[in-house]
């Protein structure tokens, strides 16, 4: 079934990532979506777009992907929202590093304090928050689709 | 992303947190939540204010909570809006940093 889609393109800049949340939230509010989902789009969209723009960035002078066309070339940020009478599907496309967040593993604070690693818990956010994630390496980059079901 | 500090009895210290700890406000406030904890024992986090949490705005607390604890304390997290909550114990945060309501007694959670 036909859904209503909205589209946009973000840079990788920190205040492009609240950009599109502020975005995300307004089309929510637009279609009336529950808060408790909202939220969930707004967390998955903000740990994967932190991701792509603080380790995304190709160096032009990196040699780890001596192929990469985009090399140097800013980072850019596509956002899809489609909303469907059953699901919401937001799917992200970037020119960046590969980097594929279905086999991410969805790491979780499992260690006392003392012996605990700050940082790397947004891909288990991701996988916590959505009811379905795809993830393929494209031309271009990197697509994911994140199905929130209604 | 705003931050209030005040001293309580008993050597406890007070941080109030207020708006979107996503990536904009855990890098606003990181450097100071930081120096906080570190200088002080018993921190109380009030995230009541708090509308969003995100995996950056974890990391910061994640650091406070290690500084408090070299200083031989504890930092506990008050009143967490019921998203911000559900962001917490889906990563487990709650098994290092616990969370609290008004109902809980300070002297209870610091053996004040």
């Amino acid at each position: 079934m036909a859904g209503t889609g909205w589209r946009r393109v973000f840079s990788g800049s920190m205040a492009d990532v609240a950009a599109a949340s502020a975005w995300v939230e307004r089309i929510a509010a637009s279609v009336n979506l529950p808060g408790q989902l909202t939220f969930a789009m707004q967390v998955c969209l903000e740990e994967l777009m932190s991701n792509i723009a603080r380790h995304g960035k190709v160096d032009s002078s990196s040699t780890a992907f001596p192929a990469e066309a985009d090399a140097g070339k800013p980072l850019s940020i596509s956002i899809d929202i489609d909303v469907f009478v059953d699901r919401i599907a937001m799917t992200i496309e970037d020119n960046g590093r590969p980097f594929d967040v279905e086999k991410a593993p969805a790491k979780v604070v499992d260690q006392p304090l003392e012996q605990v690693r700050p940082g790397g818990l947004g891909v288990n956010l991701i996988k916590s928050f959505s009811d379905n994630i795809e993830y393929r390496r494209t031309d271009a980059g990197n697509r994911v689709t994140v199905d929130f079901m209604r | 992303m705003k931050l209030e500090t005040v001293d309580l009895a008993n050597g406890v210290t007070k941080i109030s947190l207020s708006g979107r700890l996503d990536i904009q406000g855990a890098l606003k406030i990181d450097g100071d939540f930081v120096a906080i904890a570190e200088a002080k024992k018993n921190i109380v986090v009030d995230l009541s204010e708090v509308s969003f949490l995100a995996s950056l705005g974890i990391r910061t607390l994640i650091v406070g909570a290690k500084g408090a604890a070299n200083n031989g304390g504890k930092l506990v997290l008050l009143n967490p809006q019921p998203n911000v909550e559900s962001v917490l114990r889906s990563s487990n945060v709650d098994t290092i940093m616990p969370i609290i309501n008004d109902a809980t007694p300070l002297a209870t959670v610091f053996g004040a």
